[in-house]
């Protein structure tokens, strides 16, 4: 508890122009995530977390603003540096990334050793700040460093494949090969963009438990951004739930998944057949972010709703690091 | 791969049949008689009549291109009406000076073509981007005669930094023949004074074919650009660091170049119709201005033989445009 965060998230809001005005895809943001542990966002889709993770990768969308807040790495505050220093530093670097499809995600025409060499290369090693030169040597050290990456996400035959091309390895090994990618430059943190929706569930099965292997073994922390329960449940160690861009409930995962107490959570967890029994959905859908409901986002969905949903947004509450949830009725103050 | 090439070679040969077919019959159905042609003005109806009858002209159309295939495929391609000499002879003097002229119309539209394309596809929306599609625009609904008259106007009357026609001024003795090419042959010969005399002379009939054939490329590359740009991959790449013109160049690139390089490959065939009234403006002694002579004075058997050399050298472009896919693409190459 009392260890220094390694990524500290503190009321991050942003917004997007459209052309029917902004849209604030994030409201409010707040969470840490400590050194070596597997933290998730969860939500549906278009809840803000894909934008969550670009943001901290410093790539916010197009057209966007920061409203408020800030995103700080090891005590350094992401927004202040140049976009030079963002590239370099951050992103392969000291944050590793790990997209959402395997099958879009590596360029078709090169080989896959041609492109997780520009990860390192482009990753900033304190040797070769400006990246350049980028010498005979320096490629010799990089390629055993992939080698020695790919063996452990289970590559079989590590130094020839990195003379394939992307096409000639099924979904589940590109999957390992982008992990490898993230893990390549040695960071201190992961972000996942639901690593393994794209996959069958076998496959979904052995990438998560790799991730969490490797995890352990590198000690490096990891956002793992998701819409399912169910894979939280077997990878997460913290969590933290989020409705139309805010945060409605953060926590352990055990302890979410046991005792859910916002009702979006309760819902959320209630959509896996495995965990109710049944498929339920929840009714309406994702309020638009252009023009939000007042109050708490979720009350036009939510079965419990009174007449002060609608009126004040409720407050995340609860103690810092610990069980926090954003809800009139079930939150701590009631 | 080689059996690829090879196989796509074979699939010449009934293309090729085929356009020899219809040319054919389009010719012997058509307007005009070759004899009355050969014969002249003040012919008499049986002397026309006789040289009909040693042309064959009177057999029915199945033995008549048989005989022509016969001898075509012997590389005997008859005599022309209007020169009077061997129409192979003929397209072998002229031949290279068109392919030159194609040739560099094709260098410019992909050269210029891509990277204006490229550029207005990454800075989309900018100002760039706008005049470039203008300009392409303009370049599109350009007619080449006119285009090409302007352009002597400005840089051959007005500035008199460009040479009005031909190949090389004047007197200067053409380099030894070895790809066909003035500009290569002088090069490789080290004559860089005829180089530079025949580079000259090009620039203006080579940049007014290739001007449609350019804004072509410029687009499809453009749009090409901007859904790569926009694809997983590029937004993976950034994500995990890549600078923005590393993402540009080459993998945005290479991914981009597909459909420009196929649009190349079309418009070999649109490059050679308009080199017929390009070179006519710009005096290139080149096949456009002997296919028109032949067309207008009904000289079958060489508008036969050119049409079936130009259907020939676009059947090899266009395997050399698929060849280029499969260096471009390795999943097209595995499939070769």
């Amino acid at each position: 508890m009392s260890e220094a965060p390694l990524l500290e998230v503190r009321d991050l809001s942003l917004s997007v122009k459209t052309d029917a005005g902004p849209a604030r895809i994030l409201d409010h943001v707040d969470f840490d995530i400590r050194p070596g542990e597997i933290f998730g966002i969860v939500g549906e889709s278009g809840c803000g977390k894909s934008t969550l993770a670009k943001t901290v990768l410093g790539l916010p969308p197009r057209n966007s603003v920061i409203d408020s807040g800030r995103v700080m790495f090891r005590g350094e505050n992401l927004f202040e540096l140049s976009r030079r220093q963002t590239a370099r530093r951050l992103r392969g670097g000291t944050m590793g990334f790990i997209p959402q499809d395997p099958f879009q995600s590596f360029n078709p025409t090169f080989t896959i050793g041609k492109q997780m060499l520009e990860i390192l290369r482009w990753s900033g090693l304190p040797e070769d700040p400006e990246g350049r030169p980028f010498g005979r040597a320096d490629r010799k050290r990089h390629r055993d460093r992939l080698i020695e990456v790919l063996s452990a996400v289970q590559i079989p035959d590590p130094a020839e494949a990195l003379d394939r091309y992307p096409h000639q390895f099924s979904g589940g090994q590109r999957q390992r090969i982008l992990i490898a990618g993230a893990l390549a430059a040695r960071p201190g943190l992961i972000l996942a963009d639901e690593p393994t929706t794209a996959l069958d569930v076998t496959t979904q099965m052995q990438i998560l438990k790799l991730l969490r292997d490797l995890a352990a073994e590198y000690d490096v922390a990891m956002m793992f951004v998701t819409h399912d329960f169910g894979v939280v449940a077997q990878i997460c160690d913290r969590v933290s739930v989020m409705y139309a861009g805010q945060t409605v409930e953060t926590g352990t995962a055990a302890d979410i998944i046991d005792n859910p107490r916002h009702p979006y959570t309760e819902k959320l967890i209630g959509c896996h057949p495995e965990r109710s029994g049944n498929l339920v959905g929840i009714p309406g859908k994702v309020s638009s972010p252009i023009d939000p409901p007042m109050g708490c986002r979720f009350h036009p969905r939510c079965a419990l709703a009174e007449r002060r949903c609608s009126e004040v947004r409720p407050p995340l509450e609860g103690p810092a690091g610990g069980r926090r949830i954003a809800c009139h009725v079930r939150g701590a103050a009631s | 791969m080689i059996l690829f090439v090879i196989r796509r070679l074979i699939l010449i040969v009934p293309t090729l049949l085929g356009l020899l077919v219809l040319t054919f019959m389009m010719l012997r159905m058509g307007a005009g008689d070759p004899a009355a042609a050969i014969a002249g003005d003040n012919a008499t109806p049986e002397q026309i009549a006789r040289i009909r009858e040693d042309l064959g002209l009177n057999d029915p159309l199945v033995i008549q291109f048989w005989d022509y295939l016969s001898h075509a495929a012997r590389g005997d391609f008859g005599v022309s009406a209007y020169t009077n000499r061997a129409v192979g002879a003929d397209i072998a003097l002229r031949l290279p000076a068109t392919l030159e002229l194609t040739f560099f119309a094709l260098l410019i539209a992909a050269v210029f073509g891509i990277a204006f394309g490229t550029l207005a596809g990454v800075w989309r929306n900018s100002v760039f981007d706008h005049v470039t599609r203008v300009v392409s625009v303009a370049g599109l609904a350009t007619a080449s005669f006119w285009f090409a008259i302007m352009l002597q106007l400005i840089f051959s009357m007005d500035l008199q930094v460009l040479p009005l026609r031909g190949r090389l001024p004047t007197g200067m003795p053409p380099p030894p023949f070895i790809t066909g090419s003035y500009v290569i042959d002088a090069l490789f010969t080290g004559r860089f004074e005829t180089a530079w005399e025949a580079l000259r002379h090009i620039i203006l009939p080579a940049f007014t074919i290739s001007l449609g054939g350019l804004a072509t490329v410029a687009r499809f590359t453009r749009s090409s650009v901007i859904s790569s740009m926009q694809s997983e991959f590029a937004s993976y790449e950034r994500a995990v660091g890549y600078p923005e013109r590393r993402v540009v160049l080459p993998y945005v690139l290479r991914n981009s170049l597909v459909t420009p390089v196929t649009q190349i490959g079309l418009l070999f065939g649109a490059f050679v119709s308009s080199a017929v009234a390009v070179e006519a403006i710009f005096d290139w002694p080149g096949l456009g201005s002997y296919l028109v002579n032949a067309i207008f004075t009904s000289d079958f058997q060489a508008v036969l033989a050119v049409t079936l050399v130009i259907g020939l050298v676009y059947g090899i472009v266009n395997i050399v445009v698929d060849l280029v896919h499969g260096l471009l693409d390795p999943r097209v190459a595995e499939r070769m």
